[in-house]
């Protein structure tokens, strides 16, 4: 697969737009707004959300053809 | 491999980005305050950026070694942060804002790594020329990649601080071919406009072809 410079720039365009309108990382923050939580309640809800979105994205990179 | 530099940049500026600009999550101005609010925006980013990684990985533009190398750099900061977050369980404040910058020095690893590749590629004793006739048309576009790069980052970091389009697109200096397709391109990128922003790439690519464009001589 060869991959031209514009192709990866708009990649980039498009992760940038999907970075702008990331309405489901919105919806998780708000949902954890609401729970009203303290300092260490927070850290701890988002260590747990960095964690399950690195566990997802080494599985969807691992299963991706070489 | 050469072009997922590109890509590299700017995942690395748009988590940047989410490392600078985020408003506060934990509020206050004591240590604690300070550390826990460096540690939950670095943790936003990281979301932010295996998220980026696994839609990306669904989409099938990149290869899967250059994914595995974004997400080794995201590992790296997770573990920092891993870090932070122990030091902060403990009590040690300005251990864990330490450790919170740290994440943020992964994150600029790549930066770093993405300059250092573009030097190494650079011909041994090449003259800088916006004509230079040894650039191939591989080189050129390279160079121009990493110009766009270094645009798109200038306008996010000059946004966050409120600088205006003019006073950005004034300070520039170069080629008269390029300086037009940046403006147009700075223009863009500073009114999200993601069709504007493809044109003007469109184009300035081709410019920078046009005129064997020499890294050394771009914007």
């Amino acid at each position: 697969m060869i991959v031209d410079p514009l192709t990866l720039v708009y990649a980039g365009i498009e992760a940038y737009k999907a970075y702008k309108d990331n309405a489901r990382f919105d919806a998780d923050m708000a949902a954890l707004k609401a729970k009203n939580l303290d300092a260490a309640g927070i850290l701890d809800a988002l260590h747990a959300m960095r964690q399950q979105a690195a566990t997802d994205a080494h599985k969807a990179v691992d299963g991706m053809a070489s | 491999m050469k072009t997922a530099r590109l890509w590299l940049a700017l995942c690395a500026a748009i988590l940047l980005a989410a490392c600078v600009s985020a408003t506060p999550v934990i509020s206050g101005d004591t240590p604690q305050a300070q550390a826990g609010n460096a540690i939950a925006q670095a943790e936003i980013a990281l979301v932010k950026g295996y998220r980026l990684v696994a839609d990306q990985a669904a989409a099938g533009v990149l290869f899967k070694s250059e994914l595995q190398e974004i997400l080794a750099v995201l590992d790296k900061a997770a573990a920092a942060i891993d870090t932070a977050k122990k030091f902060y369980d403990a009590g040690s404040f300005d251990g864990a804002l330490n450790q919170a910058l740290d994440a943020d020095k992964a994150l600029n690893y790549v930066e770093a790594e993405v300059a250092k590749k573009l030097r190494d590629r650079r011909q041994p004793g090449a003259q800088p020329s916006a004509y230079h006739p040894a650039m191939s048309e591989e080189d050129a576009s390279d160079a121009c990649s990493d110009m766009v790069v270094r645009l798109a980052t200038l306008v996010l970091r000059a946004k966050q601080a409120n600088v205006p389009e003019a006073k950005v697109t004034d300070s520039l200096q170069g080629d008269k071919a390029l300086m037009k397709g940046a403006k147009a391109l700075i223009h863009a990128f500073y009114t999200e406009d993601v069709a504007g922003a493809k044109a003007a790439m469109q184009s300035l690519f081709d410019t920078c072809v046009d005129i064997n464009m020499h890294p050394e001589t771009a914007i």
